[in-house]
């Protein structure tokens, strides 16, 4: 449904945005009514012909059936489809004004639900600004932020920066993290960082976000960043970040041993490598131990399964923690390929499983493949693979 | 063995490479009696099992030898030379026990200089 009208949407959009948004309209003890709002910014549609639009083979007029394609299918069968799930497709529009369209149905809630982690303490009453020129972007970061217990200032333009900054510092609430955008159309982040390096001492915590095009940690560091975003801001890593900036790593990190190392000077390249967490599932205690340091060493967080069931059960409660799993095949009680297809199985299609294996037998790269694993690594493992590998599925998959 | 340039080969600290092979030695000599039980019962199965599991550490620690004589017993058992296996396994020892006393030695000398 969804991925039929985003589709349809930049056929007839020429300029401005496409949203989209889903909202709770209703919630029991195991369903939710959850409603789909994709907005665009384009040509509209006239007030009659409005239910027109959801009946077969029709669109608009004629003339745009000519010039936007399409069999004028789409619409009717996601009428059809929202009907058979007990709920509700419409639109709202007018010439000129941009078409919203609605979908409206009751779901059953999922059995799995993502643990989140512990917020860091050190958030609640933090003041945070956030420059960005898109609204989109500055409601969610708001949204975000307020939900930490953060008091949250947002700007839409870089000249407004040196301003509020110092109203807030002669003021009781100065800043202490700044969120800017990089890519701004009357001054770009890294010159808004700059200024605020230029003018303040010391200067509050700078954090750049952007969008995937734009993401050169040199430019960044030189530009006197101390961490770095990707859009989009993903809830758990930016408030883990402002965290550690702030000086302090969450319970629920210091209890796993984990440690975050303070830093004055935090490099941005390093925030970058931080901001991953790998799942290793590997039952020998040399091995673990090995990958530990390795990968630590790096910077990179990394957690041990002891085995494939462990690895099933610690990424599903918390399936958003992780970027990568490592997976030794041969392990007790479930082995790699098994807990793999679980995975998969279990609905958690996107994050990239890497098998590590010393097996001896041939065909073993084929049959990882099909247990669903998108690589392969054998053993003896090699840092500059296992480098590679997660340059490759972690950072590439982030769109760097 | 040198134990210097083994651990610059992994990245890491001579510290933390001493402290890896102690572990190896430890879970290796579990291993090796697995393996033991597995030859001393024609289980080949096992012998498969413990030997893949040694290979794959001291592979992962540069411990080439070892990792190649592992490698020697899995194969055979694979394809059930248990003998073979067994006289394989006589070599492995030996070395093993080699490099368990080198990383006693190592684990004394550090104590005793740092």
């Amino acid at each position: 449904m969804i991925t039929n009208l985003l589709g349809n949407a930049p056929k007839f959009t020429d300029e401005g945005e496409i949203s989209i948004s889903l909202q709770l309209d209703g919630e029991t003890t195991d369903r939710v009514k959850l409603h789909a709002v994709i907005q665009d910014t384009g040509i509209g549609i006239p007030a009659d012909k409005l239910d027109a639009i959801f009946e077969p083979f029709q669109q608009a007029d004629n003339s745009t059936s000519r010039k936007y394609g399409g069999t004028g299918l789409g619409l009717s069968i996601c009428k059809q489809i929202a009907n058979m799930m007990g709920g509700e497709a419409w639109v709202k529009s007018a010439p000129g004004k941009g078409s919203t369209f609605h979908f409206a149905t009751w779901m059953q809630k999922s059995a799995n639900q993502p643990a989140r982690l512990a917020l860091p303490s050190i958030l609640a009453g933090k003041h945070v600004l956030v420059v960005d020129d898109h609204p989109g972007t500055r409601q969610v970061l708001h949204k975000l932020l307020t939900g930490a217990h953060v008091t949250v200032t947002c700007l839409d333009e870089g000249k407004k920066v040196l301003p509020a900054l110092k109203k807030a510092r002669s003021g009781d609430r100065p800043v202490d993290i700044c969120l800017i955008d990089l890519k701004m159309p009357d001054m770009d982040g890294y010159q808004v960082a700059a200024k605020i390096h230029a003018g303040f001492d010391p200067p509050p915590r700078l954090i750049a976000i952007s969008s995937a095009l734009e993401r050169d940690a040199a430019k960044c560091e030189a530009a006197g960043f101390h961490g770095f975003q990707p859009k989009p801001v993903r809830r758990e890593r930016l408030l883990q970040m402002i965290g550690r900036l702030l000086g302090e790593g969450s319970g629920a990190q210091a209890g796993n041993g984990k440690s975050w190392k303070m830093h004055t000077q935090y490099s941005v390249r390093e925030a970058m490598k931080h901001s991953v967490s790998i799942l290793l599932a590997e039952d020998n205690p040399v091995n673990q131990k090995l990958a530990v340091m390795m990968l630590g060493k790096a910077g990179y967080q990394v957690e041990v399964a002891a085995n494939g069931r462990e690895a099933v059960e610690k990424f599903s409660a918390a399936p958003d923690r992780y970027d990568l799993i490592f997976m030794d095949i041969q392990m007790p009680e479930m082995d790699g390929k098994e807990a793999c297809t679980h995975l998969r199985a279990m609905g958690y299609t996107q994050v990239p499983i890497v098998a590590m294996t010393a097996h001896a037998m041939k065909g073993d790269r084929e049959k990882c493949l099909e247990a669903g694993m998108n690589d392969y690594v054998t053993k003896p493992i090699r840092r500059e693979r296992v480098f590679d590998i997660i340059a490759k599925y972690v950072f590439a998959g982030r769109g760097a | 063995m040198n134990f210097k340039a083994l651990s610059a080969k992994l990245g890491l600290e001579e510290k933390e490479f001493q402290e890896l092979m102690e572990l190896f030695v430890q879970t290796g000599a579990a291993d090796l009696e697995r393996l033991q039980v597995g030859l001393a019962d024609g289980d080949a199965n096992q012998v498969m099992r413990s030997a893949h599991t040694l290979k794959g550490a001291s592979g992962n620690l540069g411990l080439a030898e070892i990792s190649a004589m592992a490698h020697t017993i899995e194969q055979h058992a694979l394809n059930h030379r248990l003998d073979e296996a067994a006289q394989a396994f006589q070599a492995l020892i030996g070395r093993f026990e080699a490099i368990q006393s080198e990383t006693q030695v190592h684990h004394r000398y550090r104590c005793h200089t740092s």
